[in-house]
């Protein structure tokens, strides 16, 4: 009996404290009431094994005190698991009091945690507020990107489809450290090109003196203060094109300095005045020029005449006048027609233009007269001017549409002029008065006036 | 029934403070239980278990549902309904409630009640008392929920258990 009781005792202490419980002898398993204390305590040693090893899902059928104080136990854990799934989820105000020390230390963690929590979440503010301000300054510098693109795109559409040409030169090195696309047309070079060479590649070899000439004075007025900013210089400028050719430009430019390099800085606009300066050219020359002849009219003759005369006052060289009329024209006229008239007009300056040097000035003043101002020339030499002048147009001989012969002559007047004292106007009169000398005795002669 | 005698309204709880000037609103809780179990009885053998127990659930889901609107109406969420449950609760000594388990999607939650008001103390008796608890918490989960819910104990203090756990499962929607 005693035997049975030990096995009994040993089987339910090995239950309890062994790793693996035994197997029950048959004997015992035989005592019904044993078998199931002994079964009741397996339940709960099984129970207390998986609450041990964190399975709070299990469950058990026991009842009673022990395993009462067991489900509390796993109540409390579960509890405690459903806790903290709620501070996971961001409710801090769970807390702990059925667990003793360990409901301080879970107490103390989740304060600690909100508090910390707290302080992230006053930072994440703050970081948000600077965030939303950096966005903010974000979108005014995006905004403001964006309208200084749009300016850009606007002013490049501006400088890339004028056809004027807008550059910046820098005055020490003479290079061009902006050019517009525009140039292209103009002259036949990229901007890359224009800005890789110096200024004297933009121009003729007698526009590049000019104008760096020009350049290095502006620049000294503009630095010494008498040239400012506001003040807009324009010129002509005779420009190389890449085929060879020379274009005429007009360049419109102001001396700035720049704030960042402190380099002073020509800018300018530039534009094509070919076509205006043929144009200007072509009415220069119809106002200076006699239409019927092609040589110098009476304006023309009288401005220029008298600057030659001052010409050589300043040099103290001679200067003759010859003045020449054709005789009885009128005759001519009514004998063989205005045209005919026209065409002996047109022989007589022919002939003067021949026997005229480069520097001298020929013009027809009137309808059949015709002055002519010798430079550096006496009196003795403007009489064989004359002579020579009245055997070729004696020897002019022209004809008629029916064939008829239309032989003609002239008389001239000549004077040379009296450098320190005389006017072009003094000059004409005198050799004027020759001229009617020279009709009063007799025609197809010149006189000079002594 | 249309002319009720009994109907309840939060009205009958009275105006304690002015009606208990020196006794104040507490009281024993052997006298809470003294009613309690003698209209068990009472009810019992006038009406059977199974029908006493129905009446027993369904007085709590009455209680349940004034103590939510008393207590926690307007609450939507669910950590702060279960705190204000707590508090009050233990407040008002009817237990110690904690929550081992909830999935609001599911409508499945465990709910644990320690030191509870019907049954702590209560020697062995093999079967699970708080049934008037069971209706009290149905009413308090349908109040927050606006669902159907069936609660059951599974532990009482009255099966040897230290802590009544009540499973409480929403009703599929009809």
């Amino acid at each position: 009996m005693n035997s049975e009781l030990d096995q009994a005792c040993a089987l339910l202490r090995k239950t309890l404290t062994a790793k693996a419980p035994p197997g029950m002898h048959a004997d015992l398993a035989a005592k019904a009431e044993f078998a199931r204390l002994h079964e009741e305590l397996l339940e709960l040693r099984r129970f207390i094994m998986n609450i041990a090893s964190g399975d709070l899902a299990t469950s058990t059928s026991i009842k009673g005190y022990t395993a009462g104080i067991l489900k509390t136990l796993q109540a409390n854990l579960k509890h405690m698991t459903w806790q903290t799934q709620m501070i996971a989820s961001g409710d801090f105000s769970q807390r702990l009091d059925f667990m003793g020390d360990f409901s301080k230390a879970f107490n103390a963690m989740t304060a600690r945690l909100e508090a910390s929590l707290q302080t992230i979440r006053k930072k994440e503010e703050k970081l948000n507020r600077i965030n939303a301000g950096l966005r903010r300054q974000v979108e005014r510098r995006k905004r403001a990107q964006a309208a200084l693109t749009k300016s850009e795109a606007h002013y490049r559409n501006l400088t890339e489809t004028m056809k004027d040409v807008v550059w910046i030169l820098d005055t020490e090195t003479l290079h061009f450290s902006y050019v517009s696309p525009s140039v292209e047309r103009l002259r036949g070079f990229t901007p890359e090109e224009i800005m890789t060479q110096p200024l004297d590649a933009a121009l003729t070899p007698s526009e590049a003196v000019r104008l760096k000439r020009t350049i290095e004075d502006n620049r000294e007025k503009f630095l010494s203060g008498t040239l400012d900013s506001d003040t807009y210089l324009t010129s002509e400028i005779e420009q190389v094109h890449k085929d060879g050719s020379s274009v005429w430009t007009e360049a419109i430019t102001r001396y700035v300095k720049n704030d960042k390099t402190g380099v002073v800085e020509v800018h300018g606009v530039t534009r094509d005045i070919s076509e205006r300066r043929t144009l200007r050219l072509e009415l220069e020359r119809q106002a200076t020029t006699d239409s019927l002849t092609g040589i110098a009219n009476r304006r023309h003759f009288l401005t220029t005449g008298q600057k030659e005369i001052d010409r050589c006052k300043r040099h103290g060289c001679t200067l003759s006048l010859l003045m020449l009329d054709i005789d009885h024209f009128k005759a001519v006229n009514d004998t063989f027609g205005h045209a005919t008239g026209d065409r002996a007009i047109q022989a007589v300056a022919q002939t003067c233009c021949k026997e005229m040097r480069s520097t001298d000035l020929g013009a027809r003043i009137g309808g059949e007269e015709f002055a002519l101002l010798l430079v550096e020339t006496d009196l003795n030499k403007a009489c064989s001017v004359a002579e020579r002048l009245l055997a070729q147009v004696e020897a002019i001989e022209l004809f008629t549409e029916n064939g008829r012969s239309v032989r003609f002559t002239t008389s001239i007047g000549v004077a040379e002029c009296r450098p320190q004292t005389e006017t072009l106007s003094d000059l004409m009169v005198r050799a004027d008065q020759a001229l009617y000398k020279a009709k009063n005795m007799g025609r197809n002669r010149f006189e000079c006036f002594e | 029934m249309p002319d009720r005698k009994y109907r309840f309204s939060w009205d009958l709880i009275g105006d304690i403070e002015l009606g208990r000037p020196n006794l104040g609103p507490l009281m024993r809780i052997e006298v809470y239980r003294l009613m309690q179990f003698a209209f068990r009885d009472v009810l019992e053998s006038h009406y059977g278990t199974a029908q006493t127990d129905a009446l027993f659930y369904e007085a709590g889901k009455l209680a349940g549902t004034a103590f939510y609107n008393r207590f926690c109406s307007g609450i939507t969420d669910l950590n702060e309904f279960v705190r204000t449950l707590q508090e009050i609760l233990r407040e008002l000594g009817i237990g110690i409630m904690r929550v081992e388990s909830a999935d609001e999607e599911k409508g499945s939650f465990v709910i644990t009640m320690s030191e509870d008001l019907d049954c702590s103390g209560l020697p062995e008796l093999d079967y699970e008392v708080c049934v008037y608890d069971e209706g009290f918490i149905a009413g308090l989960m349908e109040g927050f929920t606006g669902r159907k819910f069936k609660v059951k104990e599974v532990d009482c203090w009255c099966t040897g258990d230290r802590t009544c756990r009540f499973t409480a499962q929403a009703e599929e929607k009809a």
